[in-house]
């Protein structure tokens, strides 16, 4: 790559990308996290969180398309999709950036095979009522909504140094009866590219 | 070009090297790095949390702008020219400025070098190693959302006295630093 080319990838990269918001209230470990309705970024319409109710758990994770640590991830959010599916937990993907349209979402799905449902958050309404802040992130919730595990994935976005695989370890615990090992683990990402207030 | 943990290595970059960056050859770059001395040098190493943070310690009597940032962030790239123009401005008042990339440190070479020596970066730059990133966050602030860029600024008795977690342009750097020189 030349260095012309390599400022034009940066000078687009800083033109798609806006500042962190700072000052979002998270929604805590133990509190009841909002219910929702997106609009799924397939041929299905709408996705009610409430709708998971019967699940044992519901993972909800703050995606992307274009943020270099959320693509880190994402065979490991299908091959979790996909382990734990037949155990009664559901995941929901949610894009909220403003910088990646439905189109780009329904790519991206494709290209990587995810199966879980995937929808478009469009004005981070969603992320700012959960208070994400990040891509990827995390909130696992039982059937009662009840937040019961906060934060990232794991521990390395270079799969073969993972060490604390805090997300599977929370999923474990809980369908367990346990709690999390760790409940919270600060997600670390690209921030989500918020539309201006 | 080469780089190692835990130790400060200086590039030095020929005018010849320039040439050859300008005309896109950053293998070029890479196989000629230790070409003779000109004007432009960049510092960028490895280092632990513990490292980053001895060498923050290290320049206490300044006052010190930590600046989190990746080269794949793209706010942190748009913020980095306005960290290179208040690193020159303020240095003669006692400015220093560490960047602290959360880049993979298998493209220290491929991508951090490279952009930082675009930049011609006036500060340290240190790369987090493969250590947990959640504990370099922790060990800066407990409460920081882990967005980049971040910026944190320390006196001069090494307290830290402000923390914004977005992109900055020069004016909103000046506004935080200059009241503390």
């Amino acid at each position: 790559m030349n260095s012309g080319t390599t400022t034009a990838i940066l000078a687009t990269f800083s033109l798609l990308c806006t500042v962190a918001s700072a000052d979002i209230a998270t929604v805590g470990v133990g509190a009841t996290a909002p219910d929702f309705t997106l609009p799924s970024i397939g041929q299905s319409g709408d996705v009610t969180l409430s709708e998971f109710a019967d699940s044992n758990l519901t993972v909800v994770m703050w995606i992307a398309t274009r943020c270099p640590v959320s693509n880190d991830y994402n065979e490991r959010m299908e091959a979790l999709a996909d382990d734990y599916r037949d155990k009664g937990v559901a995941f929901v993907g949610v894009n909220a950036n403003k910088t990646e349209s439905t189109e780009e979402c329904v790519q991206h799905a494709q290209i990587h095979g995810f199966s879980f449902a995937v929808v478009k958050d469009d004005g981070n309404r969603v992320a700012d009522q959960y208070g994400a802040r990040v891509t990827p992130e995390v909130f696992v919730l039982d059937s009662k909504r009840v937040v019961k595990y906060h934060g990232r994935i794991d521990d390395s976005r270079e799969i073969s140094r993972v060490k604390a695989h805090d997300l599977r370890a929370a999923l474990d615990a809980l369908l367990a009866g346990d709690d999390p090992p760790r409940s919270e683990a600060r997600a670390f990402g690209c921030s989500i590219k918020r539309v201006d207030q | 070009m080469q780089y190692k943990e835990g130790g400060s290595v200086r590039y030095f970059f020929s005018k010849y090297i320039l040439v050859a960056a300008v005309a896109g050859s950053l293998t070029l770059i890479a196989a000629c790095g230790q070409s003779e001395v000109t004007n432009s040098s960049v510092s960028v190493r490895i280092a632990s949390p513990e490292q980053i943070h001895a060498h923050i310690d290290s320049l206490r009597g300044n006052v010190v702008l930590v600046n989190l940032w990746a080269t794949w962030c793209g706010p942190c790239v748009a913020e980095f020219p306005h960290l290179t123009k208040v690193a020159r401005d303020y240095a003669d008042r006692g400015l220093r400025v560490v960047a602290v990339s959360v880049d993979q440190p298998n493209v220290v070479e491929s991508a951090v070098i490279p952009f930082v020596t675009r930049h011609n970066a006036p500060f340290d730059v240190l790369v987090k190693d493969w250590s947990d990133p959640m504990l370099l966050l922790e060990s800066f602030d407990a409460n920081l959302s882990g967005a980049i860029p971040t910026s944190l600024l320390y006196d001069r008795d090494g307290k830290l006295k402000s923390v914004v977690e977005r992109g900055l342009n020069e004016r909103q750097l000046a506004a935080m630093i200059t009241p503390n020189l």
